[in-house]
């Protein structure tokens, strides 16, 4: 697959590593030139283009023409707006995936069709909120504000503590999908037991969440 | 009300020109020092200061009140982005958008928005000039 990293600094050097180890193809476009500077020095094979990721001519120089999939992770959201506008719009671009500072711009890129949302501010604000505040249930990530990954921390008092999972009336709309105990992860399974200070990491649909409290939690 | 969104030389012009024709007119930008250059003391209209793509700010500098937008500054994908802002969260259809770029110009005028480039049209005007000169 060949994704096209617009943008994105320091996030596009580190990208640009993971990919390429996951066996992609990576192309770079980046206005910085020390960082262009970096990926250059670091994989000599990557297709590196200086300058604004904003430019038709630039896309098609960094190959967006031959893109599966387009990164905007420049800094401002105007920016990755207009990048993967012109990457859906101009170049039929199938997946375009935007990194979004302001949370309150999601709904204007979902409305131009861009295809992923990294939330950034999003993600750090539930990370902070849940460090300061104590949650019953935590929304990890949402996926096109119709699927969610959740946690939910279980006490003495939850009603699923002490019973095995093939016994247990999972509510309809959601699963569960790892148990964190003790600092590892478990991977559940009918016979599993729940036991009071497991964290509960559960796959679910948006709407679904009281249910999945309600019987997890009581 | 007309909106100036961008208070570059062309925004505030424009701007200046609508209060002198007696157009209640707002502008909107985010550079203090765009203002204090560019905005006159006697300009009588409204002078917000804000991000051009923020819809709390666009709320505030009166938007919905508005009859026409121009959304002007000097960058294209701040245009481009609060034009979108513009149509889509509060539902205006009458917006004029500033885009220098030729090929997001295009995509802007097949989307149904009245474009303006003056940066083209610019050029073009000296084009012709320089060699209708050249000619004589």
């Amino acid at each position: 697959m060949l994704i096209l990293i617009a943008g994105g600094g320091k996030i596009g050097v580190h990208l640009t590593r993971t990919l390429l180890a996951e066996g992609h193809e990576v192309s770079v476009i980046e206005r910085d030139r020390r960082v262009c500077q970096a990926i250059t020095d670091e994989f000599e094979t990557v297709p590196v283009v200086i300058g604004d990721a904003t430019n038709p001519d630039l896309l098609v120089f960094a190959g967006i023409q031959s893109a599966d999939v387009v990164v905007a992770v420049a800094g401002r959201d105007q920016d990755n707006y207009v990048i993967c506008k012109m990457a859906k719009s101009l170049f039929g671009v199938k997946h375009t995936l935007a990194r979004v500072n302001d949370p309150r711009n999601e709904e204007l890129f979902r409305i131009s069709g861009v295809d992923s949302l990294i939330s950034v501010t999003s993600m750090v604000t539930h990370a902070i909120d849940y460090a300061i505040v104590p949650h019953d249930l935590v929304t990890l990530f949402t996926w096109h504000g119709k699927m969610a990954v959740v946690q939910l921390q279980l006490t003495e008092k939850s009603p699923v503590v002490g019973t095995p999972l093939r016994k247990l009336d999972f509510p309809e709309g959601s699963i569960l999908a790892v148990i964190w105990r003790d600092g590892e992860p478990i991977i559940p399974y009918g016979e599993t037991t729940l036991q009071a200070g497991d964290e509960v990491f559960a796959i679910t649909k948006v709407g679904r969440e009281a249910a999945l409290k309600e019987a997890l939690l009581g | 009300m007309i909106l100036v969104i961008g208070a570059s030389r062309l925004g505030s012009n424009l701007a200046l020109k609508l209060t002198e024709a007696g157009h209640p007119t707002t502008v909107l930008e985010h550079d203090r020092d765009m203002l204090l250059a560019n905005i006159p003391p006697e300009f009588k209209g409204r002078v917000i200061h804000g991000l051009e793509i923020d819809p709390d700010v666009l709320e505030r500098a009166g938007v919905r009140e508005a009859n026409t937008v121009a959304v002007v500054t000097r960058d294209d994908n701040t245009n481009a982005m609060c034009a979108d802002v513009v149509r889509h969260v509060f539902g205006k259809d009458k917006v004029v958008v500033r885009l220098d770029q030729p090929r997001l110009a295009r995509l802007y005028q097949e989307a149904g928005f009245l474009v303006i480039s003056p940066i083209n049209e610019g050029t073009s005007a000296l084009m012709d000039a320089v060699l209708q000169t050249k000619a004589n």
